[in-house]
């Protein structure tokens, strides 16, 4: 019999024009999802390759105004002095730092598109060049992307819903039910068999997109962790199936359930999420607007008392950088290095701070994601794929971290007036 | 006619699916009117606070000479809008305020979304999500009834060959549809706006204008829906195919072919990093005239202006030569980044020009542009700001500027300073956001693509009716 009702099914399947014509949409929004997330990426990399490339120029200059040292012109001597000096060096050296995507987030844009994922920083006043962001139309992230993730997500639900709504409740609609009962084979068999069915078809279509996906666009990706996203994708599907077969359980007709699974894929993909974010909001707080106080230019307005002062509150925080020079231009520029830090501290705190309350943000999303499994496999794609608000915390305490070696590279110079030479320059600190 | 509406009005009153689904819009308009509200105050403390801190920093801050003045900066705080309880628009993707300093011009830093996670991408719900997404489906779902009962006992064949045609029986059940959803979406309006008001929120008689204009144009976006799912309704072989083909249509409006003419329209018309934007302007910039250069064009202008004032040295000018390097090196440099940022804001207008263009299929996204534009949280308000606060920063370091040209001597960098009364005077920064009828003037191409939809529509009942 399972045979026969899988033959059946299938003819069915096939020859219903709707149900192609929803599947040849899928495919192509499949397609299009694929390369819009891939189009994403390499803009991404390609930004991060040419930033490596100006860091390794900058560099390389860098070893050129040391060879090029107090032979040459002025321009060069003055050049050559600037590299010695680590307290000017500081404020010529740029870094450029980024946080590299993961090949496979190109199944899941996530949050990237709006996190910031590079920034070219100084090793004093971090906190001014620390949020710039990426150009975006804000109207464009507010509509969102279309990635592959959003087709598992949003459409497969759709998919399975007109697959499945009148899955029970079309047998009564076409007065075939009693029929069927009277027959040989039990109704609930009948029932569990085409349910089967079904199941193969989405894991089928599944298994096609996920293909898709993996020849066309990601050929060197772990294919671990792509089966992992798989298998996750599946039991969201069944999940989905099961959702079906119990609203057609209920014994409606066809109008209800199609209406109550639509309105279930609203609460689940829509109204659970956002309430759940919206809550999060609440609970967490962050203003933004405080960071206005850590992201001013140092300040000193010229006076040596003033120097002798900062220098007086940074030599308390940090003793093993005293330093006796009282010649005003030493003065002046330990003055304004410790000023940066000191303003950097105030950042530090306040980093920390908004870090923490991410992350606070994102466990109890994650707890609240348990409820809802639209919102749990969005979270693991995101983890998965690595563009989850973790990654950008992550990402936030990796460039404080350097910030704090660069810091210490300069500074262990900088107060002890000895020179900068290329030796020392070979040692600098190197994002990764 | 008047009484076919009530009819059709007392059959909708009695439809189960009608109390539940108005059950669910009350209690969601609860939980988005909160929502709203407290994100709407909130945001009124937090802005009011800081902007009033960096005031008061600015007015106490320390003597100094008027360009570390200008070099220390000021900050441009986009007030809180109280018609953003109504639609919040892009505020989530956009930041709220801009560090305005000498030289540079900066752009929004650190928006809400940067520090959200990603079930922001999910959705938001407020009273937007409320009056454009979770009403319609209320709509959708009475209309696909509406022909049941004549179908069923093909009342439509015998309504057909009489005098009384299906085009007015469309027409009188879509009077009734309308008249409900006027009574909706009139109540939950006037609801928010007394609540809010009781709550503290103070709606001025521009804003009441806008939101009178907003009710206007839900309305007519309510009734294109009507007429649509109505027509399908009618047109469909029963119920149940016309619970599917509406049900794929709202999908498709809603949800699909927003997403598509976004990202479409970022494909055709690619924004460039902030890399390459920053390369672009250092590049302008190091050939022109910098502030605080001493290179061949920086000669050019002290010949010229020792020329002008018939002294062969700097230190003979009546005023300060540095000052007014700076003055002209603020000047060139504004000029570079208003090209630059005008050249990233064309791109962006075209962008979304083009997605209203796609969006003529897509209702939602014209009633989603023109509710943003209403209420003033759309990407011209955003512009709008952004050049508000620059023109502010133009004001207030060139105003520095002069002030060391006339009042300070060369050389005098480190010893001439300004005080609290020269601070004081420099104004504080004002956003006069667009009057109503600015944004009915800038929101045509939305007004003309929703009447036009609106047309469409009716024509299509006449012909197909």
């Amino acid at each position: 019999m399972f045979t026969t009702i899988l033959k059946y099914e299938l003819k069915y399947f096939l020859r219903n024009k709707i149900i192609s014509v929803l599947f040849a949409v899928l495919i192509a929004i499949t397609f299009y999802a694929l390369y819009n997330g891939s189009t994403f990426y390499k803009k991404q990399t390609s930004v991060i390759e040419k930033l490596k490339v100006k860091d390794s120029t900058a560099f390389q200059t860098i070893i050129q105004n040391f060879k090029a040292g107090d032979t040459l012109t002025a321009d060069a001597k003055w050049k050559y002095k600037n590299l010695q000096r680590a307290s000017w060096a500081i404020f010529d050296n740029r870094f450029n730092v980024f946080w590299q995507p993961k090949p496979i987030s190109v199944i899941n844009i996530g949050n990237r598109d709006v996190y910031p994922y590079y920034q070219e920083i100084m090793p004093v006043s971090l906190y001014m060049r620390l949020f710039k962001n990426e150009i975006s139309n804000p109207n464009s992230l507010l509509i969102g992307n279309i990635d592959f993730s959003y087709v598992i997500l949003f459409l497969m639900p759709l998919f399975i819903i007109s697959l499945l709504f009148n899955f029970i409740s079309e047998n009564k609609e076409k007065g075939i039910q009693s029929f069927l009962e009277t027959n040989a084979t039990s109704f609930s068999n009948y029932l569990y068999c085409r349910l089967a069915f079904y199941i193969l078809i989405i894991v089928a279509i599944l298994l096609l997109l996920f293909s898709m996906a993996y020849f066309l666009f990601f050929k060197d990706v772990s294919g671990i962790l792509f089966l992992k996203i798989f298998i996750y994708s599946i039991f969201y599907s069944l999940f989905w199936i099961v959702i079906c077969f119990g609203v057609n359980k209920l014994n409606k007709t066809s109008v209800f359930n199609i209406s109550f699974l639509i309105s279930l894929w609203l609460c689940f993909s829509i109204l659970i999420p956002s309430v759940a974010n919206q809550v999060a909001a609440y609970k967490y707080p962050i203003n933004t607007e405080e960071i206005s106080k850590n992201i001013r230019r140092v300040q000193l307005n010229g006076d040596n008392k003033e120097y002798s002062n900062v220098l007086k509150k940074f030599y308390s925080k940090y003793p093993q950088y005293y330093n006796n020079d009282t010649s005003e231009t030493t003065l002046f520029s330990l003055a304004y290095l410790a000023q940066g830090q000191l303003s950097d501290l105030e950042g530090d705190s306040l980093l920390n701070g908004i870090c923490e309350k991410m992350l606070l943000k994102q466990k109890f999303l994650k707890r609240i994601s348990y409820l809802d499994p639209c919102m749990y496999l969005q979270n693991k794609y995101a983890d998965l794929t690595e563009t989850n608000l973790i990654d950008y915390v992550d990402y936030l305490k990796r460039l404080q971290r350097f910030n704090k070696e660069l810091k210490l590279f300069y500074f262990k110079k900088a107060f002890t007036d000895d020179k900068m030479d290329l030796t020392y320059y070979q040692k600098m600190p190197k994002w990764k | 006619m008047k009484k076919i509406i009530i009819n059709e009005l007392k059959i909708i009153k009695n439809q189960k699916i009608f109390v539940g689904y108005l059950i669910a819009i009350i209690s969601l308009w609860v939980v988005a009117t909160t929502i709203s509200f407290k994100q709407y105050k909130g945001e009124e403390a937090v802005r009011n606070q800081f902007n009033n801190y960096h005031r008061q920093l600015w007015e106490n801050q320390d003597p100094k000479n008027p360009h570390m003045a200008a070099h220390y900066g000021s900050f441009a705080f986009k007030p809180a809008n109280s018609l953003s309880i109504f639609d919040n628009g892009i505020n989530s993707y956009s930041g709220s305020f801009i560090y305005l300093e000498a030289h540079r011009q900066n752009d929004f830093i650190c928006s809400p979304a940067q520090n959200s996670s990603i079930f922001l991408r999910l959705g938001e719900l407020n009273l937007s999500f409320l009056f454009q997404i979770a009403i319609p489906l209320l709509i959708l779902s009475l209309c696909v009834g509406m022909f049941n009962t004549e179908k069923s006992s093909d009342l439509i064949s015998f309504i057909s060959v009489n005098s009384f045609s299906t085009k007015k029986l469309l027409l009188y059940k879509s009077y009734a549809l309308l008249l409900i959803n006027s009574a909706i979406y009139v109540g939950l309006y006037a609801l928010t706006v007394i609540l809010t008001s009781i709550m503290g929120v103070q709606w001025a008689l521009a804003d009441l204008l806008s939101l009178t204009g907003l009710l206007f144009s839900q309305l007519v976006f309510s009734y294109i829906l009507i007429l649509l799912f109505l027509l399908i309704a009618l047109k469909a072989k029963d119920i149940k195919q016309a619970t599917i083909v509406s049900l794929s249509v709202w999908i498709l409006l809603f949800f699909i072919l927003p997403r598509i003419a976004v990202n479409v329209c970022n494909t055709l018309y690619p924004l460039p990093s902030n890399l390459a934007f920053k390369e672009e302007i250092k590049k302008d910039i190091d050939n022109g005239i910098n502030g605080h250069g001493k290179g061949d064009r920086e000669k050019l202008v002290i010949d010229s202006v020792l020329k002008a004032n018939h002294v062969d040295s700097t230190y003979k000018l009546p005023v300060n030569i540095d000052g007014i390097m700076l003055f002209k090196g603020e000047e060139y440099s504004s000029i570079v980044y208003n090209k630059h940022f005008s050249d990233l804001k064309n791109v962006i207008l075209k962008q979304q020009q083009t997605a209203e263009v796609i969006s003529l299929f897509s209702p939602y996204l014209l009633i989603k542009n023109l509710s943003m534009s209403i209420c003033k949280t759309d990407l011209r308000s955003e512009f709008n700001f952004r050049e508000q606060a620059e023109n502010y920063r133009y004001y207030f370091v060139q105003e520095l500027n002069n002030n060391m040209k006339l009042k300070s001597k060369e050389n005098e960098f480190n010893t001439y300073k300004i005080h609290k009364s020269d601070f004081l005077a420099i104004k504080d920064f004002h956003y006069q956001a667009d009057h109503f009828y600015d944004v009915i003037k800038h929101s045509w191409l939305e007004i003309i693509l929703i009447m036009g939809l609106l047309s469409f529509l009716l024509i299509m009942v006449k012909l197909k009716a």
